[in-house]
């Protein structure tokens, strides 16, 4: 999903939140209520506002499961694969990787954990996946947009993490 | 004394049986992971008996706190005591297997009933905790993956070895000091992060080169063995000495 | 206030109670300014050298969270002492355990430089090291101190709880829920609330430190002994089993503060109810596994542990969120309560766990993280989590206790002073964290790629507005600590 969407969404719900809870803790605070008075209300709608979240929360859980990456890599019988590895400092990568093809990158370590971060020539995050040593990671990608695509570490390891990039052709 | 302390005298007694018969009939040579799952049926049954021992614990108040500390800490001492793969200092005897395994189910016995005399639960809690910790082992301490990819990749697969046949081979030293150097010192060896390693021949010969990216001082990252093989050390030299 | 103990006793579980929190706001503060030192080196205001930069980020971590939670665990011990007298002894052993931890930690890191990490995923921190063997050690042998006084401290009051409560069942409320009109009928009253914070964290903390023990004795095996080899896999299941759960129940002990001290605060007294157990029911089962969301771009990792991760990352924070908030708003709301800063950061704790566990909410569903996992993003959401939730509710539950054994006031200047600071200061620190995170840039980088910098900027002007908030609070509270004690007993 689309980060700047998530981002979007985030601040909106944060600051209705806190503009929410700020208004209802000033509200009338010079002319209070006993608190049986208020609970005798409070305590009705605390019901239906703790099961409706609970139904918010399930409802989104259904709607992403279709979005999950895992099932991807096996769907994708016919796609080409690349090898990808990862080492303190760097990646072995394809030089060109075709564009509007189903490709499943196979990823792994030489020696520690490494991410396998794919930044589209927009610089944005398009997709990832691990590399660990001793497993292979099958990530499933379709490339739409050709062009020159960066890939960085994206888990922590070692001192020269930050340096740790490569990149490959889409066309 | 009562049914319940009989009970838990049988099975400690059937679990010491479990922990001494193996290694001396020379039936404990498992694979690993098999092991670690024997020693976690062995904690089991010391802890159990442990349990059951101290039962009965239903007072209103806690009982001393040295049966706290050594609840907590039993565990950590069998686990200790539970070092993987060759077991190197106990196994070259069969009676010093034994004298492990015996460790092994006292502290796991008294996991179980310091726990219990603490207060009650807190024996099922330590002891599983230990059991727990004994189990997990199966899947991963000084076990490999069981579907592990080719030793090529893999961490372990290149063992140090100082003498490499064969002339150095800069062209393929160039190619690792790409995936391996560029980062800190610079696509060219010109520095970076890290110094630039330019006429790096005037400061180190081609030997000194080597024992460098050997066993480098801080901050440079030792990445012999695990990433470099002895071989890789020589090429990668070869080409810094060409800068 | 009902107590089960003489003045002597309270005054003894004070006395640990401040032990603990004193010491855990000092390394607090050592471990703030560390913090921004590294995002001020990140913002390129100065230099820091990559080696320098990640053994400080790894001493911020680790401190960071251990500082959290004595602060908390001494709360907690105070408030369970209060229900049925604790041995001191026990807290002092564990507490000591905690400082020779943090002490082990520093010297790796001072003197060793050592730099994976806290959450250090196996091969690391053996492979591509720059610093000695010894300060590898160093750091295992300090991290399992610190899970061994944790350890202690959950079986203690786990003990305490099982024995005040009448096992499991009580302690929980299972009969309270599951047979709630005998139960209320035959005239007994349900744990307080802060009780099932205490018990959820005994709980949990102990499976979690078992998880930690047993990846750490292994790292430590195997720093004697490399042919001791691990499963990285296995190894990083175990390290987040443990570094998740540990990280988050900060949180779960701090919010006795909104349990007990919103309750001072506003005359008012927080009920347990039928919800609220439920909903730490929820915490205590998905608290554990949660950590699954750590993994999620591990494809190797067993998928139907994916798909579990998800709701459970949901239903261990959501539920408990939901019915504590509404319940300190309803606290609250038209209570005729007076701001003070207790009060004050007392609520704002509030508003930063809603956000905080919101943002962590999104990005524990999967298409999200598959974009934003491990970018500024994570450490966005849990700092605002802990800086603007954990570390509110503790320094609230601090000044409710001044304000209240003192009788002394804030005046109004200071209070909106220190709210800026903190609160405004706050949300530029973390709102940087978040767009530079959404932007795609990495959490973890020495030397960030644009926009890192920029936001990094931002983001230590932010944090030195809050310094300087903090250090008004602190500096009041100090004033506060020193008044003369009224007669107003809490």
């Amino acid at each position: 999903m689309d980060s700047s969407v998530v981002l979007k969404i985030f601040l909106v719900v944060a600051v209705l939140a806190i503009v929410l809870l700020l208004w209802l803790a000033n509200y009338r605070q010079s002319t209070p209520l006993a608190q049986s008075d208020l609970t005798a209300r409070g305590y009705g709608i605390r019901r239906y506002w703790f099961w409706c979240t609970l139904i918010v929360a399930f409802a989104v859980y259904a709607i992403t499961i279709p979005a999950f990456p895992y099932r991807k890599a096996q769907a994708s019988v016919n796609a080409r694969h690349y090898s990808v590895i990862a080492q303190q400092y760097g990646f072995t990568l394809p030089a060109v990787v075709p564009l509007d093809t189903p490709v499943v990158f196979d990823v792994t370590a030489k020696d520690v954990n490494h991410g396998f971060g794919i930044y589209d020539p927009g610089g944005r995050v398009i997709t990832q996946v691990q590399a660990m040593p001793l497993y292979v990671n099958h990530l499933a990608v379709t490339f739409t947009v050709p062009g020159r695509y960066r890939v960085r570490c994206l888990e922590f390891c070692g001192i020269a993490h930050a340096a740790m990039q490569g990149s490959f052709d889409v066309k | 004394m009562n049914s319940r302390r009989t009970t838990a005298a049988v099975i400690l007694a059937v679990t010491v049986a479990g922990a001494v018969l193996p290694p001396l009939l020379g039936a404990a040579d498992l694979p690993t992971a098999q092991h670690h799952l024997a020693h976690s049926a062995l904690i089991a049954g010391a802890v159990f008996a442990g349990v059951l021992f101290a039962l009965p614990s239903r007072d209103t108040q806690v009982g001393h706190y040295g049966w706290l500390l050594t609840a907590t800490l039993a565990p950590i001492a069998a686990m200790l005591l539970m070092w993987p793969s060759k077991y190197t200092w106990f196994e070259v005897h069969p009676a010093g297997h034994v004298v492990e395994h015996l460790g092994l189910v006292g502290l796991g016995f008294l996991s179980g009933y310091a726990g219990q005399r603490y207060a009650a639960g807190i024996g099922w809690a330590s002891g599983l905790s230990l059991f727990a910790m004994a189990f997990a082992s199966a899947w991963g301490f000084g076990v490999a993956p069981p579907g592990a990819i080719a030793a090529s990749v893999s961490p372990h697969a290149t063992k140090a070895g100082s003498a490499v046949a064969g002339p150095p081979d800069p062209v393929r030293g160039k190619t690792l000091f790409a995936q391996n150097c560029a980062a800190c010192h610079g696509s060219n060896g010109g520095g970076g992060q890290g110094p630039s390693l330019l006429h790096e021949r005037e400061r180190k010969s081609f030997t000194l080169a080597q024992q460098w990216i050997i066993d480098p001082a801080p901050p440079m990252p030792k990445l012999y063995p695990a990433s470099l093989s002895r071989t890789d050390v020589r090429d990668v030299a070869a080409y810094v000495e060409q800068l | 206030m009902s107590t089960a103990i003489d003045d002597a006793g309270d005054r003894r579980g004070k006395r640990v109670m401040w032990t603990y929190i004193v010491c855990g706001l000092s390394i607090f503060t050592l471990m703030l300014l560390v913090g921004i030192l590294l995002r001020g080196s990140q913002a390129a205001w100065f230099a820091l050298d990559a080696g320098v930069f990640y053994s400080l980020l790894s001493l911020h971590g680790v401190g960071m969270l251990t500082a959290l939670t004595i602060s908390g665990l001494g709360t907690l011990w105070y408030l369970v002492n209060r229900e049925t007298p604790l041995n001191e002894g026990v807290a002092y052993v564990a507490f000591s355990l905690f400082v020779g931890g943090v002490a082990a930690v520093i010297v790796s890191v001072v003197v060793g430089h050592y730099g994976a990490l806290w959450t250090m995923l196996y091969p690391l921190p053996f492979v591509g090291t720059y610093w000695p063997s010894w300060a590898t050690g160093a750091w295992l042998i300090g991290t399992l101190l610190v899970m061994v006084g944790f350890t202690i401290w959950c079986a203690q009051i786990l003990g305490a709880l099982v024995v005040r409560f009448g096992g499991l069942n009580g302690m929980l409320g299972i009969d309270y829920v599951l047979r709630n009109r005998a139960f209320v009928q035959s005239g007994k009253e349900p744990p307080a609330p802060e009780m099932f914070a205490a018990a959820i964290t005994a709980i949990d903390g102990f499976i979690a430190a078992t998880a930690g023990l047993l990846v750490g004795i292994a790292l430590l095996v195997h720093w004697l002994d490399p042919t001791v080899a691990l499963d990285p896999l296995w190894a990083k299941n175990l390290t987040y089993m443990f570094g998740h759960t540990f990280a988050n129940l900060t949180m779960y002990m701090a919010v006795a503060g909104i349990y007990v001290g919103l309750p001072l605060c506003t005359k008012r007294s927080y009920h347990t109810s039928v919800q609220l157990t439920v909903a730490w029911w929820a915490t205590l089962t998905f608290v554990i596994i949660a950590y699954f969301h750590h993994l999620y771009m591990d494809f190797a990792q067993a998928q139907s542990v994916q798909y579990i991760g998800e709701i459970a990352s949901y239903l261990a924070a959501i539920p408990v969120v939901v019915v504590t908030v509404y319940g300190g708003v309803l606290l609250v709301h038209r209570s005729g309560m007076r701001w003070t800063l207790g009060s004050m950061f007392l609520f704002a704790g509030m508003i930063g766990w809603v956000v905080g566990g919101f943002a962590a909410v999104l990005d524990a569903t999967i298409p999200v993280n598959v974009d934003l996992h491990n970018t500024l993003w994570v450490p966005g959401h849990f700092h605002t989590y802990l800086l603007e939730g954990v570390v509110l509710f503790t320094l609230g539950w601090v000044f409710v206790n001044l304000e209240a054994r003192s009788g002394g006031q804030t005046s109004a200047l200071v209070r909106w002073l220190v709210g800026v600071g903190m609160f405004g200061g706050g949300a530029l620190f973390l709102l940087s964290f978040y767009l530079a995170g959404a932007a795609g840039v990495p959490r973890r980088y020495a030397v960030e790629p644009a926009p890192g910098p920029f936001f990094a900027n931002i983001a230590t002007i932010g944090a030195l507005v809050l310094l300087a908030g903090f250090i008004l609070a602190a500096s009041e509270a100090l004033r506060l600590a020193r008044l003369k004690p009224a007669h107003v007993p809490l």
